[in-house]
């Protein structure tokens, strides 16, 4: 489980698939979701992860040439764009 | 009781594991890809969809995009990318679904189409082909393999000529796929169709289209896909953006399965026991009085696809009798295919066609061997 702090969003459901495929193989924890109205309003899908998980994440998906659309972490009742280093 | 050999048009029985599959999905499996709380299907179909690109050896399963059949990957392909004046060449051996749809692109859209004539038993005439290729040639469509005469082509000279031209490769594998080791990349094929029903031994309703980073088709549908909702207009990303409307969930259930099972087995033995079966087709029917064989008369280059008819008789009467007295299915005809016949010279008659599967046994082979012997001296 997750403490849902972090949304990372990817631009297709095929993509969020391969991200969570990565994720399992790597241990790292997620949980897939609807994706938030606030980043969108398709019937689209989220990943719920960890702050501590981003930098290894963002390291992972450029080594595989995956591209995230971006990283997301709440903010009050809403959704905040986090760009990491 | 029947004995199937007409696998050549679809496979039966289909792989173990495909009937449950298809049940269990149907039970159990909710929700459709890509639309809100649907993970469990949208985790089948990447599933397949990196199965498929591992079976075709490219990298990125976002390029296997699903559909109905064959048939209608095709028509994205090539009615997809082709455009007025644009030259297209193909061969004298393709199936109705390229024939059928390169002619209605010629009348209907001015594409100007160049047909290479085959050889009578089913093979491409390759340096006849190179030869045809100009600047103005926008795609060159090629059978894999002959669904008539089961004469199985080469790739990579083709493939290796077109990679630095402005001409895309296409292939029509749907004779092939599970049967043949294809590789996209080392082949260099832009574009490739096929079913998921036939010799990958999975149930009818779902084809699929590899599509190369050097082209784009424009889609054939248009509508849903679950992403991008807000614009009036197909997505541009794949696979969405050939992927619109609900897909056939339980359909890529049972292809999981049987493609699991073309996984465990290795297409390299399933392809050794295909050559095992042409052996012995070809040995069964030479010693049939008055047939007459269309197609190679060894078992290299070749599948367990047999063309043939009899001096002196009906192939519909011998075909009924085959059915009738002695429960083997076969199928009679011109296959879809008259230009292969027209090649083969067995136009406009047509054949009987023997195409035994996986899973037929020496047994089956032997009881048709009779069956067929007795029609043909009988009816």
């Amino acid at each position: 489980m997750t403490n849902g702090d972090v949304i990372v969003l990817m631009q297709t459901v095929h993509l969020h698939m391969l991200m969570e495929s990565i994720l399992e193989k790597e241990g790292i924890s997620f949980q897939t979701r609807i994706k938030p109205r606030q980043l969108g309003t398709d019937c689209g899908m989220a990943l719920e992860v960890d702050f501590d998980d981003i930098d290894r994440i963002k390291t992972i998906a450029e080594r595989k040439n995956i591209l995230i659309f971006g990283f997301f972490t709440r903010c009050n009742d809403n959704w905040k764009q986090y760009i990491p280093d | 009781m029947n004995l199937y050999f007409d696998n050549a048009a679809t496979s039966w029985p289909k792989a173990p594991g495909v009937a449950q599959a298809l049940f269990n999905n149907i039970k159990s499996m909710k929700g459709s890809p890509g639309r809100s709380h649907s993970y469990d299907s949208d985790r089948l179909v990447f599933g397949v969809r990196q199965s498929l690109a591992d079976l075709l050896g490219t990298d990125d399963s976002s390029r296997i995009v699903f559909g109905l059949n064959t048939t209608q990957m095709i028509n994205t392909a090539i009615r997809g990318i082709l455009k007025q004046e644009d030259h297209v060449i193909t061969t004298s051996m393709e199936h109705n679904a390229v024939s059928r749809t390169l002619r209605y692109m010629e009348k209907q859209a001015g594409i100007k189409l160049t047909v290479v004539q085959s050889s009578p038993e089913g093979f491409a005439d390759i340096d006849s082909i190179l030869k045809r290729i100009t600047e103005r040639t926008k795609m060159v469509v090629i059978n894999h393999a002959s669904n008539v005469t089961g004469a199985v082509n080469s790739l990579h000279y083709i493939g290796n000529i077109l990679k630095d031209s402005n001409a895309f490769f296409m292939v029509d594998a749907a004779q092939t796929i599970g049967a043949v080791d294809i590789d996209v990349k080392q082949n260099n094929i832009d574009l490739l169709a096929g079913p998921g029903h036939k010799n990958l031994l999975g149930p009818t309703g779902i084809g699929f289209l590899y599509i190369s980073e050097r082209c784009k088709p424009d889609p054939l549908v248009f509508g849903g896909t679950g992403s991008f909702s807000d614009s009036d207009f197909q997505p541009e990303v794949l696979p969405d953006c050939y992927e619109s409307g609900t897909p056939n969930i339980p359909g890529l259930a049972g292809l999981s399965a049987s493609l699991d099972y073309i996984r465990t087995t290795g297409v390299t033995s399933i392809s050794k026991s295909k050559t095992r079966l042409s052996e012995k087709m070809l040995e069964g029917l030479l010693c049939i009085k008055g047939l007459k064989m269309y197609g190679p008369g060894t078992s290299r280059n070749r599948l367990p696809v047999f063309s043939f008819d009899i001096e002196g008789k009906d192939i519909v009467d011998v075909a009924e009798m085959l059915n009738k007295n002695h429960g083997v299915i076969t199928r009679v005809g011109l296959h879809c295919s008259p230009w292969a016949h027209q090649t083969a010279g067995s136009y406009p008659e047509g054949t009987i066609r023997i195409s035994p599967g996986l899973f037929n046994t020496d047994e089956d082979m032997h009881v048709m061997f009779k069956a067929l012997e007795h029609s043909a001296r009988n009816c």
